[in-house]
């Protein structure tokens, strides 16, 4: 055994040499670097942590697909989870059955002596805490208190010293810092939000759908092809769940379709933790996708401490500059009228916008869409159930957005619609000036006949 | 080690012709090995035309660590430690060439723990790099128009900072 064993380092001796001179001779030649495309891809890609990932998205557009992709999160999400004992300096545990927290060095894994463990400051007996996401050293956990069917939730954020992200410009919560927090926990719910804020600042978004969210961006659909959207899911499960909620913002022309699944919840409990947690999120993550100033956000405190709906959290917090496009303002259709927009239909429609310029005529608009509805009969439905659906199809442009302005509910029929629309496009104030521009109608100087 | 002897010995080729003879039970790591054990294709040398000879030196190195089976507990931690050490400095190879061959050998090799441990050690050496370092390093066209890169950097802004 040992003569093979010395045979064996010989050969691997004359081996290296052979190749140190063979390989001095390669690197004269050609440098040959090459990994093959799908080992890149999905075994080195996956590893690498969250903050570079989105750097990557510039390399190519293979790349960029794939980093958005759900199941290159999944993977990178399983490395991240694995790594984060090597990569941090000290990891926290949550042990919820005897309610401490737990640190470590993580050069000491295995020596129990130098744990410190404390117990989660303000959980009592009641309390259950849940452990919702973690990254680089930070943790998550929404605390449920069970006071009968009365739910009442609260939020737990671990910051640990020295965990890389010092270097950043906003300063980490320290564990003494926490415990203050966490005595006096109804003080300092701002605070606590500004922190939440924080992680995500620190890219901390890509853990957090670790076990409670899964999103997708798809910077694809049709329904605004001019305009980029952006389809975010929230859900609470890996496989699909009855869709919740869905919303549409709109910000400066950027579309974003909210989608919120859910398996377990109520409803209609307003106190819903998940629900809550949830809004939060789908909040930060717009923020991420669009860069929302930092100190807008943080005007949301209210909305945390008494959790309301998403179009409410948006339109509170950034008055004009975001709006909903509630769905509920439409007249309800009874599931055994439902109808069906056919294709042609729609085509016609579509092919007959208003974007509210200069040249286009309002009232004739009406009269166009009035006319293409009147060809395609629909069975059972009134004209106000109808046109308020097809009529907001037919604008487009800035006529669009002047209707996802309105304050939600203010129209509830088709009357109301086209009197604002009028209003808006055919003012009388706007019919003086135009009847006005053409008696004063002159040519400039320096204008063509054509352009005056 | 002495049990040892008594193991099979396999006979494998690289690619530029030498020759290595592995403890049947070492080699088993590699699951395309295996499989031809199991195939019965083994019983002359197995060729490795993908592999040079110098990576396959260090790939049986590594395996060969990777086989040692500690006696008892007090044992087991301390051979761990010292997996992880050896592990560390393993992969700290001189030229990324090397790298790049032990990424590839593993992978066609089959051996799921090196090539977790090498393409760990090619996404923290490419993690700090800038978007046009990545692509000379994987050789890789940049098939965005400048105003489409312009547009999904801006995308991104947060995250170079």
């Amino acid at each position: 055994m040992n003569k093979s064993r010395k045979l064996l380092s010989l050969l691997r001796k004359i081996g290296s040499w052979k190749n140190m001179f063979l390989c001095g001779k390669k690197s004269l030649e050609k440098p040959k670097l090459e990994l093959p495309r799908e080992i890149i891809e999905w075994e080195i890609l996956p590893r690498l942590p969250a903050k570079s990932l989105p750097q990557f998205m510039c390399v190519c557009k293979q790349w960029r697909s794939l980093i958005s992709s759900c199941e290159f999160t999944r993977k990178n999400l399983h490395y991240l989870k694995n790594q984060q004992s090597l990569t941090h300096r000290k990891v926290i545990e949550i042990d919820r059955l005897s309610k401490t927290f737990t640190t470590r060095d993580c050069d000491d894994l295995n020596n129990h002596n130098l744990t410190t463990t404390r117990s989660i400051p303000f959980v009592n007996e009641a309390q259950k805490v849940n452990l919702l996401a973690s990254f680089d050293g930070l943790k998550l956990a929404l605390i449920i208190e069970t006071d009968g069917e009365l739910w009442r939730d609260g939020w737990l954020i671990e910051g640990v010293e020295g965990h890389g992200f010092s270097t950043y410009h906003t300063s980490p919560l320290t564990f003494d810092e926490m415990e203050v927090l966490g005595r006096n926990l109804e003080a300092n719910k701002r605070l606590i939000m500004e922190y939440l804020v924080n992680i995500s600042k620190r890219r901390a978004f890509w853990s957090l759908n670790e076990d409670i969210l899964k999103n997708t961006v798809l910077t694809t659909n049709t329904p605004y092809p001019s305009r980029k959207i952006r389809r975010i899911r929230a859900c609470t499960h890996q496989r699909p769940q009855r869709k919740q909620a869905q919303y549409a913002v709109s910000r400066e022309g950027q579309y974003a379709v909210l989608e919120i699944y859910h398996d377990s919840f109520e409803v209609d409990n307003p106190f819903d933790s998940i629900f809550v947690c949830m809004n939060l999120l789908v909040l930060v993550w717009n923020m991420l996708l669009d860069s929302f100033p930092y100190l807008d956000y943080l005007k949301l405190d209210h909305c945390y401490l008494l959790p309301i709906s998403l179009p409410e959290l948006f339109v509170s917090s950034h008055g004009g500059s975001v709006w909903m496009h509630p769905r509920s303002s439409r007249p309800k259709i009874d599931n055994k009228d439902q109808f069906e927009l056919k294709g042609q239909f729609l085509k016609e429609i579509r092919e007959n916008t208003f974007s509210g310029s200069d040249h286009e005529d309002a009232n004739e608009h009406i009269e166009k869409v009035l006319k293409i509805v009147d060809l395609f009969h629909v069975p059972n439905i009134t004209i106000d159930q109808l046109m308020l659906r097809v009529f907001p199809i037919s604008l487009t442009g800035a006529a669009s957005r002047w209707l996802r302005n309105e304050p939600t509910g203010s129209i509830k029929t088709w009357e109301d619609l086209k009197t604002k629309f009028l209003n808006k496009y055919c003012p009388p104030s706007r019919t003086v000036k135009k009847m006005e521009e053409i008696n004063n109608f002159q040519q400039e100087p320096d204008e063509t006949l054509y352009q005056a | 080690m002495s049990s040892s002897s008594s193991s099979k010995m396999i006979e494998l080729r690289s690619s530029d012709g030498e020759t290595f003879h592995v403890e049947e039970t070492v080699v088993l790591q590699s699951e395309t090995i295996k499989q031809m054990i199991d195939d019965d294709c083994a019983n002359a040398a197995i060729p490795l035309p993908n592999v040079t000879s110098m990576t396959l030196a260090k790939v049986i190195e590594y395996i060969k660590k990777h086989a040692e089976k500690p006696k008892d507990d007090d044992d087991k931690k301390v051979a761990e430690e010292d997996l992880k050490k050896f592990d560390a400095e393993f992969v700290k190879v001189d030229q990324e060439s090397m790298l790049f061959d032990l990424v590839r050998a593993a992978n066609y090799l089959n051996i799921k723990s090196l090539l977790d441990l090498t393409c760990q050690a090619v996404a923290d050496s490419i993690k700090d790099l800038s978007v046009e370092e990545v692509r000379k390093k994987f050789n890789i066209q940049n098939d965005f128009t400048p105003e489409e890169e312009a547009k999904v950097r801006k995308e991104n802004a947060w995250a170079f900072d």
